[in-house]
């Protein structure tokens, strides 16, 4: 699949509504508590994100949090695509590894089905469905750029 | 007899500017900065295709693990020097008697880019009071009480402040319902033109917009 293709998926993601975007936010930092708890229970923490990466990890869940808050208050697809592939590059980058972003979205949809109303996780679980389904082409859209210098502009 | 081969425009030293950059070398960087606006580089055409440029090259290369965020902060720092450098330069002898609050919105700690759109209006002859980063919104507040400025900007370089900047805007609305709201920043590239709809509330791309905005303004 490509960017364009990747990117006329997000277009389709049924519309969020203001009820459930105010539950995610009143509920957002509980929420990357309780997925911090969930992954640091794993032993196989380490493998997945790099042994000295724990805090970076701790910085991605705080900052995916904060980012889908903001696409349900006022979605942008090209936004979700860019910032997506930006942190699938990103962090392998520095050490992560693919095996992470299954256990991690799995986690958030997870502690989202019992922290949310069944209305609100109703309306909010597309995005994440989308995201767990397009692991393979974030992945294959980034290979090219792990272990590579930079682009020259 | 041989033509002289002439000089390369100095803003092709981009990247001998971009290494001394790198290597964290100020004094360098400033020689170089001094050097092209003595050549007569327009300070815009600084900002743009130097200072701007290579902060985002600096953070493609923190996203390749080719350098440390200390490494991006110690750049940012050097390009905020040089802008204090710059600035004795810029000011306008013609003041138009009108000022403009910038501030990058509460939890935002990006700040370059609004203080360059300081710079910009100060080259048109506006008074600027520029307030860096982070700003909370009750204190922004109470500095437009007391400054009562013709205009107001606000930055944003991260996507996740969108709600502050949405809030901060009602703020501002809602005490000053015709005061002038400009909003830039690369958080909203692909969304400012649509954010906020508010007859005065003006989104601006990039540095290179702030002409056609005032010469609009009259």
């Amino acid at each position: 699949m490509t960017r364009d293709e990747l990117l006329e998926t997000a277009k389709v993601l049924p519309p969020f509504t203001t009820a459930s975007a105010h539950e995610y936010s009143a509920q957002r930092e509980a929420i990357v508590t309780e997925i911090n708890q969930l992954l640091l229970q794993r032993p196989d923490i380490h493998l997945m994100v790099g042994a000295s990466n724990i805090d970076m990890m701790r910085d991605n869940h705080a900052n995916h949090a904060r980012f889908v808050e903001s696409l349900l208050l006022h979605y942008s697809a090209e936004t979700l695509v860019e910032t997506v592939l930006w942190v699938f590059r990103a962090y392998r980058s520095h050490g992560f590894h693919l095996t992470y972003w299954p256990a991690q979205l799995n986690a958030w949809v997870e502690v989202l089905r019992h922290r949310l109303s069944p209305e609100s996780f109703a309306v909010i679980y597309p995005l994440y469905h989308w995201f767990i389904i397009h692991i393979p082409t974030f992945a294959a859209l980034t290979d090219s750029r792990i272990g590579q210098p930079a682009p020259e502009a | 007899m041989t033509a002289e081969t002439p000089a390369a425009p100095p803003l092709d030293a981009y990247p001998d500017f971009l290494s001394a950059l790198l290597a964290g070398n100020r004094h360098h960087c400033a020689a170089l900065a001094q050097h092209s606006l003595t050549a007569g580089v327009p300070v815009p055409d600084l900002y743009q295709q130097w200072f701007q440029r290579a902060l985002y090259r600096i953070g493609e290369l923190w996203e390749c693990n080719q350098v440390s965020v200390a490494t991006e902060h110690l750049a940012t720092a050097i390009i905020e020097s040089l802008l204090n450098q710059v600035y004795p330069q810029i000011i306008a002898p013609r003041r138009v008697g009108k000022s403009i609050v910038i501030s990058s919105v509460e939890g935002e700690l990006h700040q370059v880019g609004g203080k360059m759109v300081c710079d910009i209006f100060e080259m048109h002859g506006w008074d600027t009071y520029y307030l860096g980063a982070d700003t909370p919104t009750r204190d922004l507040l109470r500095l437009l009480r007391e400054q009562r400025p013709n205009l107001v900007g606000l930055s944003l370089s991260l996507y996740f402040h969108i709600g502050v900047l949405q809030n901060t805007v009602g703020a501002i609305r809602t005490e000053f319902p015709d005061l002038p709201i400009l909003i830039g920043g690369q958080g909203m590239r692909h969304i400012g033109s649509t954010l906020i709809p508010d007859r005065a509330v003006y989104y601006l791309a990039g540095l290179n917009e702030i002409n056609r905005f005032l010469a609009a303004q009259g």
